[in-house]
């Protein structure tokens, strides 16, 4: 708890204080007091080191975000620098649970070649993170079966077959374009480009998002009767939606390219990290959310609710620039934010994406995903009792 | 004790049972208010201290009525649930083979083959060990000529031949079998017994749950009798299912179904 306190409040004070010249004891009692939240949190739940960690760091982000207008109203910060000291406090938290660990397996080797113990508990097999990621990679062909299903079921016995992932998300497109270039007149050039590229990505992390949140509490069978990483249930669900979105832009964005001319340059190459980052991300929320929901039945309609939030917070029909100052901090801080701008930058500005978009992008992913797993993996034992 | 590969020490399994309970935030936030929302939670215990050991190569039958935790038992060895009190120790490096239920993540719409290979992967095999098995699950289920159709066009006794064919080919140090011997026509229920005593010739480990006598006392030696979550016996066979009639002719005592 102290040392929480203390990377937290050296973390903040590394990083905010310089730029804005804050004064240094309100940043530390601001971040001593968040994370005392987070460990009131905590308390009340099972104790998990990543989560609370996260927690810590999202609630002090928002906090700091918005208590500083307040505090220091010309020292608007920008999404680099709530990003970079995010970025700071969370990877400190992290790389120390990782030296913990480290030292705790160390500990656990040396005491096995001291007294070999020949049995294992079948059950706490898969409770630990790193046994975890194990697991899943032994298990890697039920992955592969499942996403092959997801598939086959999606595509059989329909008339247009794999045309309708290309034919959705085009009838939507038009519909928005229309009302945006001939009704509310948004004036962007080449809207139909700039709307897609947002479009497409969002659908894949709404599309996995709102499936995964049923991929526990809709598998009681399986659960009951067999013994397996019952993370391969969210995670093939937001596989098959990958392959889904990387399919349906392979087909549409040569053509898009070709109409609109997009300058084809080294800012391509950073496509797949983002998609990687935002793939991490989106297993990371399935993963808790359809935890969330075989404890809470009712987690699927906040789900509904926040996605439809979601869409209009994050610049997808509109850009960056157009967004009021007042209410830069709710787009920015929206998590799809990040991934989204940088497809934009790329595909729609031509330009390489800036720093704070990597910083940003990184850290959610990672953030999202070690919390989302964690949460996932304190629950695991318990989901054939739960659903 | 050294060819112990299954080893219950003291498991105790405690369930709860919830009245008028739909688990949804708006029920917790409305029981804050209103009685009548609040979740009457009961335990039960499903299984109250129970030591066992099952050595390698040995065949165990587990028999009891309905609601004594037989199942229960059989889905902690698996490690299916974690045991409430105790230790539920497996013997490191065995694979365990659960038949609690037949055709786990089978589809519908999916043909005999690509099912074969889902529920096979499910039981962790990989795909190059379900290629090798292939031919001979088909064979063993006797659906060659239909093996490329939807099983929802199949009749219900060649879903169940599919499912037992893909269950008699994994390769597991201890098999946990839970009622299978109802599945099929009789001859295909014949094959099915032949294929547990190649199991047992085989020198694999069996642990049987059964309500029918005579087929645990063709293939145990030794039974566990079971009664409201105590282990009552443990010895020969013969006068296990003894103990198990004696206790059925009692009045009833019965459990709620685990969960």
């Amino acid at each position: 708890m102290l040392l929480d306190a203390a990377c937290g409040a050296v973390a903040y004070a590394l990083i905010v204080g310089p730029p804005f010249a804050l004064p240094g004891p309100f940043v530390i009692a601001l971040s001593g007091l968040m994370i005392a939240l987070a460990r009131l949190y905590h308390a009340r739940w099972q104790p998990t080191w990543p989560l609370r960690l996260t927690v810590a760091v999202v609630v002090a982000t928002a906090g700091t975000a918005l208590a500083l207008p307040v505090v220091a109203p010309d020292a608007l910060p920008t999404a680099g620098i709530i990003a970079a000291h995010g970025a700071a406090l969370f990877l400190l938290g992290l790389s120390w649970r990782i030296a913990d660990g480290v030292r705790y397996r160390r500990a656990g080797r040396r005491a096995r070649a001291a007294q070999p113990e020949p049995y294992t508990e079948k059950a706490d097999e898969l409770s630990s993170m790193s046994s975890g990621v194990l697991h899943v990679w032994r298990y890697r062909h039920l992955l592969r079966n499942l996403v092959g299903k997801h598939l086959m079921l999606k595509y059989r016995g329909s008339m247009l077959g794999f045309a309708w992932t290309l034919v959705v998300p085009l009838m939507m497109g038009a519909v928005y374009v229309l009302a945006f270039t001939y009704v509310l007149r948004v004036g962007t050039p080449r809207f139909a480009l700039y709307l897609l590229v947002g479009l497409l990505a969002w659908n894949y992390f709404a599309g996995a998002i709102s499936a995964s949140v049923d991929a526990v509490s809709g598998s009681g069978a399986m659960l009951k009767s067999v013994a397996f990483p019952r993370v391969v249930l969210p995670l093939s669900v937001v596989l098959f939606h990958l392959v889904q979105y990387v399919l349906t832009t392979a087909v549409l964005l040569p053509m898009l390219m070709f109409v609109y001319e997009v300058p084809l340059g080294w800012q391509f190459l950073a496509l797949p990290a983002f998609l990687a980052a935002q793939t991490l991300f989106t297993v990371g929320m399935a993963l808790g959310l359809s935890t969330a929901t075989a404890i809470f039945h009712d987690v699927r309609h906040l789900v509904d609710v926040a996605l439809g939030i979601g869409f209009w917070t994050t610049p997808i029909v509109y850009e960056m620039a157009m967004v009021p100052d007042q209410a830069s901090f709710a787009v920015l801080l929206s998590p799809l934010t990040a991934y989204i701008r940088a497809y934009q930058d790329i595909l729609y500005y031509g330009v390489m994406p800036d720093l704070a978009l990597w910083i940003t992008a990184g850290t959610y992913a990672i953030a999202a995903f070690v919390s989302g797993l964690s949460v996932f993996l304190a629950y695991e034992t318990q989901f054939s009792e739960l659903v | 004790m050294s060819d112990t590969v299954v080893r219950a020490e003291h498991v105790s399994k405690r369930f709860f049972i919830h009245r008028n309970h739909s688990p949804t935030i708006k029920e917790r936030v409305l029981g804050l208010f209103y009685e009548r929302h609040r979740t009457v939670s009961s335990a039960f215990w499903a299984l109250q201290d129970v030591s066992l050991e099952v050595r390698r190569g040995e065949s165990l039958g587990l028999v009891g009525r309905n609601g004594s935790g037989k199942s229960t038992l059989l889905r902690l060895i698996a490690g299916i649930h974690r045991p409430t009190a105790g230790r539920m120790l497996v013997r490191a490096g065995t694979r365990i083979g659960t038949m609690i239920e037949l055709g786990v993540g089978f589809h519908a719409e999916l043909s005999g083959r690509d099912n074969i290979y889902l529920n096979a992967s499910v039981y962790g095999l990989t795909r190059a060990a379900v290629d090798r098995i292939y031919d001979s699950v088909v064979d063993y289920a006797e659906l060659a000529t239909f093996i490329h159709e939807p099983i929802k066009n199949y009749s219900s006794g060649m879903v169940v031949r599919l499912a037992f064919a893909v269950a008699a080919h994994l390769d597991a140090d201890v098999l946990l079998l839970d009622e299978i011997f109802a599945v099929g026509d009789i001859a295909f229920q014949a094959k099915c017994r032949a294929t547990i005593q190649r199991f047992m010739n085989e020198g694999r480990t069996i642990v049987f749950v059964s309500h029918s006598a005579p087929a645990v006392a063709e293939i145990c030696a030794r039974v566990c009798v079971l009664n409201a979550g105590r282990l009552v016996f443990d010895g020969p066979a013969a006068e296990g299912l003894g103990v198990h009639e004696a206790l059925g002719s009692q009045s009833p005592a019965l459990g709620p179904p685990a969960p």
